[in-house]
């Protein structure tokens, strides 16, 4: 239930950001590709290649000049994995450039300021529900957790 | 249920996620179904009933061997030392790619889905997979419709064909009459192969209780005969231009190495996890110059040391 109102948020405000050109989404640049290191956590020195068949893929990038360290290991997929990484670490170099006393993206200056519109617009109680991008992922993450931790409860016990 | 296969809860937390995008959470009795058959060791692959690969996603079936990451990571270093290359947008003959031991088709599907906007009008590529087991067969056939014919219509897209073929690679004269069928491009530019390379004695002393257990032997055990094959048949022959094979120990790659007519040059390359993986090597008298890739290949593997320097010396 409150699964699909994070979502339908998300969404608004997807298309909120289009409508109002808002600025894109930090890039990773040829140059942070070079300045970054990658590692792959593979859990250790036992078995590797045929021998064992590994479920998940942690990759672990970081930024050498600034000493940022991201990690994404939330999808099956290595390679997805790898862009995810590289988007947040765009994000996070980007906050770290933008000298504007809060370290926040220019994207998320905007957000900041279309959610203060909307709030405007939307009575207080809809409107809190508006979050930050970043934001409402983590939280969605921490739903999923809380409720993986149920299911897991009822399996253990049924 | 599921720590028999996961070391830390954070792990076994991740896949019940999985578990519950694929079951759902509504429908307990198959969600505990899937979690009872992950305590018994069955690969989640086989639960899921794929894995991604690169940008694809492979189905995998029980009886055809997961693909694995180290596969993956050599697999799309390659392609992507071959797109850095430039040689294919430069000459104007058609390409062939030839995977054996294919399994899955993984590494054949990846080397098309990554090259394949390379090929034009002029320039054509052939890519032909080879594999022993029926069921493979059966799983490439079904991950090429997936991946592109359902999708792309590679075919009338690209100037790409794909070919599979029920083959014994170490039966020499079935090959030669294979290879023979072809008239229009017989060379090979390059040739793959993920072998089955677990020694016998290795088997049931360091391979997973789930590996062991659920996938197919005649994919995994295996020694040298793979790359005697190597040598005597496709180098030997002088069919190939230019190879990367998988190795499971030093001593496969070692044995490819030693045997290697002087015009080739080849090297040993690691995976992310500082294992030696891969041999490569390549025709250095060949009509295209293929250091333009392999170059590139060992740059963006880390490269066995040793190796690595008596390969300059040569
Ligand atoms: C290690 S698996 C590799 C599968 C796939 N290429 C991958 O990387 O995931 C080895 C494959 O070799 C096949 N194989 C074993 N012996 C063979 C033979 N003599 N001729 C052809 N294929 C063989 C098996 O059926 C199996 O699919």
């Amino acid at each position: 239930m409150i699964r699909t109102i994070h979502r339908s948020i998300s969404a608004t405000a997807i298309r909120a950001v289009k409508r109002n050109h808002l600025p894109p989404r930090s890039k990773f640049t040829e140059q942070m590709e070079t300045e970054c290191t990658e590692v792959f956590i593979h859990g250790g020195s036992g078995a590797g290649g045929q021998k064992i068949n590994k479920t998940n893929s942690k990759v672990q990038l970081k930024h050498i000049p600034s000493g940022i360290v991201v990690t994404s290991q939330i999808t099956r997929s290595r390679d997805q994995n790898r862009k995810d990484a590289r988007e947040r670490m765009a994000y996070e170099l980007q906050k770290l450039d933008i000298d504007n006393g809060s370290g926040e993206a220019p994207r998320d200056v905007a957000l900041r300021q279309l959610k203060q519109q909307n709030k405007k617009a939307k009575s207080k109680k809809s409107s809190k529900k508006y979050q930050l991008h970043k934001e409402v992922n983590d939280q969605l993450k921490h739903e999923q957790d809380l409720q993986d931790q149920e299911i897991l409860r009822k399996l253990l016990n049924g | 249920m599921l720590m028999a296969e996961n070391r830390t809860i954070p792990h076994a937390r991740q896949e019940l996620r999985w578990l519950i995008q694929k079951f759902g959470s509504n429908n307990s009795a198959t969600l505990f179904r899937a979690c009872l058959e992950r305590n018994r060791h069955v690969p989640l692959q086989y639960i899921l009933g794929s894995q991604p690969f690169g940008m694809l996603d492979i189905k995998c079936k029980e009886g055809v061997l997961i693909p694995r990451w180290e596969t993956e990571e050599w697999c799309l270093n390659l392609t992507d030392s071959i797109k850095r290359s430039k040689l294919i947008n430069s000459g104007a003959s058609n390409w062939k790619i030839m995977d054996l031991c294919t399994g899955s088709g993984c590494i054949p599907l990846t080397m098309i889905n990554e090259t394949k906007n390379l090929f034009s009008n002029q320039t054509r590529l052939y890519v032909d997979a080879l594999d022993y087991s029926p069921i493979a067969i059966d799983l490439s056939k079904l991950n090429f419709k997936t991946n592109f014919d359902n999708k792309v219509a590679l075919s009338q897209n690209f100037n790409v064909s794909f070919n599979i073929q029920k083959c014994n690679i170490l039966n020499e004269p079935e090959i030669i009459q294979y290879l023979g069928k072809y008239k229009e491009k017989r060379k090979i530019n390059i040739l793959t192969c993920n072998p089955p390379y677990i020694p016998h004695h290795e088997f049931i002393k360091d391979v997973r209780s789930s590996v062991r257990m659920y996938e197919p032997k005649l994919a995994l055990i295996g020694n040298l005969e793979f790359y005697k094959n190597l040598n005597d048949l496709w180098v030997g022959k002088n069919l190939i231009d230019s190879f990367v094979y998988e190795i499971g120990t030093l001593e496969q790659a070692l044995y490819v190495q030693n045997n290697l007519p002087s015009s080739w040059i080849s090297g040993i390359t690691l995976d992310s996890n500082n294992k030696a993986r891969c041999i490569f090597g390549y025709n250095k008298e060949a009509n295209i110059d293929y250091s333009k890739i392999f170059n590139h290949f060992k740059q963006t593997a880390k490269v066995y040391a040793s190796i690595a320097n008596s390969d300059v010396t040569k």
